[in-house]
């Protein structure tokens, strides 16, 4: 798949952020996206299916990002999908948490677009841009 | 409960030596405070008290945190505005000048032949446009994400909030505390902590870049 086509879902709870998320995906050449106010959202949206990338906040009602997480990890159709964790958790121990559940990058708030632009790339690449 | 004590003048008294009296109010003031404080205990309040008021400093530093968020991001977005005005105003200035002398050719009519000067300036205004333009872009960039303030102070205010609530809930405990409450299971779930307000803590990273190096020491 061409990566300008893949389809991005954009999860946190805070409307700004998610405009200020998909903003900057379409600046780096990712015009492709949908949102999702928390995790519960999330995963209904995904196990729609048709979805390539997640980039999900962690602290979120009713299901937070580490939950998000673990259930992607745990979806038999889901599990491939890279999941980048954009979070103000500043944590040593989410940070891993983070790592161990599965997550492919973690990007600490307040953030750049060189940064996320990086860890995107980074990302797609590895997952061999399918 | 004993009799209330009686309210004695704050002016300063001459010292003297204790009398038998200032031992019996003193006695009294103990005995309250004492019973005040078993009270307490046995209400279980004294710990919601502690951990209610031991938030609030926590409290003062997130608010302290939210006043600085907020400044720097108008001061980002002012700045930036300058910026990005200083670039149009460029544009505009050279637009007004070369527009001019384009007008002027397009009204003497179809034969007319642009001056060679008027035509390298242009050619030079147009690559100089340009440049503003992707330099006015990035400006609208950082003008977008200096609004991530809006996310990260609206999760350090629920929890001030939350510190509030929780205030005031213990005090309006406290003023019916004749009446002896349901046990409170102390559910204190260990919660996602939100943005970092104070940098000098070790179990916390304050950039990317230590994000990036804690997960390549553990091999992500």
């Amino acid at each position: 798949m061409n990566p300008a086509e893949m389809k991005f879902l954009i999860v946190d709870d805070f409307s700004t952020m998610r405009r200020i998320v998909r903003n900057l995906l379409k600046e780096i050449g990712y015009a492709n996206a949908d949102e999702a106010e928390d995790g519960v959202a999330a995963l209904a949206k995904l196990k729609g299916g048709g979805f390539d990338f997640v980039v999900s906040d962690i602290n979120m009602p009713n299901m937070n990002g580490f939950e998000l997480l673990g259930q992607i990890r745990a979806d038999a159709a889901l599990k491939e999908l890279p999941v980048l964790m954009v979070t103000a958790e500043a944590r040593k121990e989410d940070i891993v948490a983070a790592a161990q559940g599965g997550a492919n990058g973690y990007i600490v708030k307040p953030f750049t677009k060189g940064t996320l632009e990086e860890k995107v790339s980074k990302i797609v690449q590895r997952s061999g841009a399918k | 409960m004993d009799a209330p004590l009686a309210v004695t003048p704050a002016a300063a008294p001459a010292p003297h030596a204790p009398t038998e009296d200032d031992f019996d109010v003193f006695q009294r003031i103990g005995q309250l405070t004492r019973q005040l404080h078993d009270a307490l205990r046995e209400l279980g309040y004294d710990i919601h008290l502690r951990g209610s008021v031991g938030a609030l400093p926590d409290a003062r530093a997130r608010l302290d945190y939210i006043a600085r968020l907020t400044g720097e991001a108008a001061e980002k977005v002012l700045n930036t505005v300058d910026f990005a005005r200083a670039e149009q105003e460029a544009v505009d200035a050279g637009l007004d000048k070369l527009g001019a002398a384009w007008a002027d050719l397009a009204s003497a009519g179809e034969g007319a032949v642009p001056p060679p000067g008027l035509v390298r300036e242009t050619a030079a205004f147009m690559a100089d446009a340009k440049a503003r333009s992707i330099r006015v872009q990035g400006h609208l960039t950082d003008i977008m994400l200096a609004q991530d303030f809006h996310d990260l102070t609206g999760q350090v205010l629920r929890r001030i909030a939350n510190v509030a609530m929780d205030l005031e809930e213990q005090l309006v405990k406290l003023l019916v505390a004749s009446t002896p409450p349901d046990k409170r299971a102390a559910m204190q779930e260990a919660e996602l902590e939100g943005p970092v307000v104070d940098g000098t803590r070790a179990e916390v990273v304050t950039n990317q870049a230590q994000v990036d190096d804690l997960l390549a020491e553990l091999g992500f």
